[in-house]
């Protein structure tokens, strides 16, 4: 395999999973501020929204809705917007469509014409709920065909191993930004139900809640909902369960450089190691484990980039 | 019953392919304008959208330059399809074989040794002052002397009712996966018209491509690897190599995937070293090879051209047969056939007048108002000049370039192309339309291939003649009748 298809098949795994977990995020955090226990704060809400979506954008005199969902959605200048990342996809997929299924590059290009053909003038809250619906049967939908249309070669392995690689990453990043709004509504005094709140949302971005509920019926811990997220490997969301996934990928591909071996001994090493945490009541401490598990990601990523993208 | 022909109006002077096809008793066109006729306009409306969003969805894109930014367009498509009965393909198949053939020739000599110079054929400063001319072929022979293995030759039918050539495209044509493409959706779209008549299938296309490829590799069947090479996803011709690799089951390659070591090309790969025996390549000559050509590219390869020329790689189509393309050239082809093959020309050129000749430059600048001018080197309907849609102003202006660069210019007559009936979104309409024809002819392997079909191609604005899609043209479907 070329080293550059191998490179865009990665990254049609990234970018299809952003894509993914941006869209869910924005309609879980959105419609949680609409029936929630206390008086709703949207500037708050919003706020997380961009926080999410990786964006510095600045408004003067409070945040404009309109404004928000251009940024994050639509804005083909940020590289960050869900259109931008669709788009990526897409370019990553056409540059090597010969190496991937028809059914999976029409898929790809159904979304990607789903998103240019959308009216950006016409949106509005009232159709965000449609709208993650819609990507979300398209992301469903080519998850399937990459499932069903390509042989489970090392082609299928580098598109799983992005797509894994980027669902931890999202994972945490939702995480880190839950612990982030938790702390703010902590130091400015607000209710307790508010705060509590925050984690049923962080289940909800991550679709963890009714399987949390079904694991803990009735019992909201925190050490527990981290416990869940971070180690029960039978929740596809989950960090463990993209772990073993990325591991599995890796043996999985059939060619294995200078330097792999190396890594995969390190990689068991260290993940066993994260396997041991134990203080989830302090919050200080989850957030530094929080960035050492990104930190464990982005090196995992840099070793798989310099052994075959390079 | 209402007829999609009835308001169907052609001027005396030009030749209609449905009209005079329909002269004949037994034409194809009876039963195909029948079921037409049969589909409400309504039902025709979904239809022809539903080939287009067919094209949209699979991505069947070209990209459009000279635009303030590159845009992605389906390549307008037309649910009529054009009908070439078998007599008639017949004798346009054996001659683009005949004129291939003698311009492949044609090639070989002009590189090695030049016999044709001698002979006082054509003119050796014609071909030696052509920007296509490739010094570092001087002296090589490719595998099974075989230069132009893909080769594309444009056709019109005059108005006379014959067919002349327009231009030989021996570099790298494009097209033919529009062939294929438009074909299966027709076949998706109105299943039933292929019941009623004998089309000859175009799905073998890519089969004999791949044979053609292997038949000109330096190793056994069974070790080739064979790759495409394009200047990647923003050429407006890409989705035809990726179309192209895929059904050939080849690898599609950027210069930047390929590297030279020890004079012999490979991949880029993650894994162990694969070494390329042939490479159909998809970008010009000058691109290849920046230690021998354009030292800027980045497209191509640093080295290929050493690796060519010492056998351990393929190039297809070879480096330098743009010469033959150079429409001045053209004008010699007929002297060509005779020269090589002792054969009369099958098909006609359309009379070309060669500026650089003094005597025709003499009689275009007189006769002007009534020709087309065309720039020698330039393809896609580029620089192309209909005088007597020309003001006097420009006239003048373009006497004056002819004057300056003669070399750079040919003029011929003004041809009509001749016309078939063609859907007009705009006035939901079956309309005439100007068309051409580009055939595929494959060398490489034992025989000769000619793809049944072809890419005919329509002008959608009235009364234009040029049909490229670089200036707004559109396609249609090409049946060649069965035996």
């Amino acid at each position: 395999m070329l080293s550059r298809v191998a490179d865009s098949l990665y990254w049609i795994g990234r970018n299809l999973e952003r894509a993914e977990h941006c869209s869910r995020f924005l309609k879980v955090q959105y419609f949680s501020t609409l029936d929630t226990p206390m008086i709703r704060n949207k500037d708050f809400t919003l706020r997380s929204i961009m926080f999410m979506a990786g964006t510095n954008f600045q408004s003067q005199g409070g945040i404009m809705e309109q404004e928000i969902w251009k940024n994050v959605i639509f804005d083909i200048n940020n590289p960050n917007s869900i259109f931008s990342v669709i788009k990526n996809a897409r370019e990553n997929a056409r540059s090597i469509r010969n190496s991937i299924s028809t059914e999976l590059w029409e898929s790809i290009n159904k979304l990607y014409l789903y998103c240019s053909n959308y009216e950006e003038q016409k949106f509005s809250a009232g159709k965000i709920y449609d709208f993650t619906e819609d990507m979300r049967t398209h992301i469903a939908m080519i998850k399937s065909t990459i499932q069903n249309t390509i042989l489970h070669d090392d082609c299928y392995h580098f598109i799983k191993l992005g797509l894994f690689v980027e669902r931890s990453i999202q994972v945490l990043r939702i995480v880190r930004g839950k612990i982030s709004d938790w702390s703010i509504l902590s130091e400015n005094g607000m209710n307790k139900a508010l705060i509590s709140y925050q984690w049923t949302i962080l289940l909800k971005s991550i679709e963890g809640f009714d399987i949390y509920n079904k694991l803990h019926p009735g019992k909201k811990s925190i050490e527990n909902i981290f416990r869940m997220i971070f180690m029960n490997d039978l929740f596809p969301r989950s960090m463990a369960y993209s772990l073993n996934n990325i591991r599995m990928g890796l043996r999985k591909i059939s060619v294995r450089p200078q330097g792999y071996d190396a890594m995969i001994e390190s990689f068991d090493k260290k993940t066993l190691s994260m396997q041991s945490f134990d203080d989830f009541d302090d919050e200080d401490k989850v957030l530094e484990y929080v960035h050492q598990v990104i930190e464990r990601i982005s090196k995992i990523h840099n070793d798989i980039a310099n052994m075959y993208f390079n | 019953m209402s007829n999609i022909l009835d308001q169907y109006h052609v001027p005396d002077d030009i030749y209609d392919e449905v009209v005079k096809g329909m002269e004949s008793e037994d034409s194809y066109y009876h039963p195909l304008i029948k079921r037409l006729s049969q589909l409400p306009l309504d039902q025709f409306k979904i239809l022809n959208e539903s080939a287009k969003l067919s094209f949209l969805n699979q991505g069947v894109t070209y990209a459009l330059y000279k635009k303030e930014k590159s845009e992605e367009q389906i390549f307008p498509f037309d649910l009529f399809p054009r009908i070439i009965n078998h007599e008639e393909w017949d004798m346009l198949e054996k001659g683009v074989i005949q004129r291939n053939t003698a311009l492949n020739m044609f090639i070989h000599d002009v590189y090695n040794g030049g016999q044709v110079f001698k002979d006082n054929v054509i003119p050796e400063r014609l071909i030696k002052s052509s920007s296509h001319y490739c010094k570092a072929m001087e002296g090589f022979s490719p595998p099974k002397n075989i230069y132009c293995h893909i080769s594309g030759t444009d056709l019109i039918r005059h108005s006379d009712g014959n067919y002349y050539i327009l231009e030989d495209n021996l570099r790298s044509p494009s097209g033919v996966s529009y062939v294929l493409i438009n074909r299966i959706a027709m076949t998706r779209v109105i299943p039933n018209m292929f019941n009623d008549t004998p089309v000859e299938a175009v799905s073998d296309y890519t089969e004999e491509l791949l044979k053609c490829l292997w038949g000109v590799a330096n190793k056994p069947m069974g070790e080739i690897f064979c790759a495409l090479l394009t200047p990647g996803a923003y050429n407006s011709a890409y989705f035809e190599h990726t179309y192209l690799a895929q059904k050939m089951g080849i690898e599609l390659v950027e210069g930047r995937d390929l590297y030279v070591e020890n004079d012999k090309v490979y991949l880029k790969s993650i894994g162990e070293k694969i070494q390329v025996d042939v490479l159909y390549r998809r970008i010009d000559d000058g691109f290849l090879d920046p230690e021998v050509f354009k030292p800027d590219s980045m497209l191509g390869v640093p080295g290929l051209m050493r690796a060519y020329l010492k056998g351990n790689i393929t190039i297809i189509n070879a480096p330098g047969t743009g010469i033959s393309d150079d429409k001045a050239v053209c004008a010699y082809v007929p002297d060509l056939i005779k020269y090589y093959l002792d054969e009369d020309p099958i098909l006609m050129n359309v009379p070309t007048y060669i500026c650089e000749k003094p005597e025709d430059l003499q009689y275009v600048l007189d006769h002007m108002e009534e020709l087309v001018v065309k720039p020698v080197d330039l393809s896609g309907g580029y620089g192309v000049c209909i005088c007597d849609q020309m003001s006097k102003g420009e006239i003048a202006e373009l006497k004056e370039k002819v004057k300056a660069n003669p070399r750079e210019f040919i003029a011929q007559p003004k041809m009509l192309l001749s016309t078939h009936s063609t859907y007009i979104e705009e006035s939901e309409a079956f309309e005439p339309r100007h068309i051409d024809l580009r055939t595929f002819t494959l060398m490489g392997s034992d025989q000769p291939f000619v793809l049944k079909g072809g890419l005919t191609r329509t002008a959608l604005t009235k009364g234009s003649l040029i049909v490229n899609s670089s200036q707004g043209g559109g396609s249609k479907d090409t049946w060649v009748i069965k035996a």
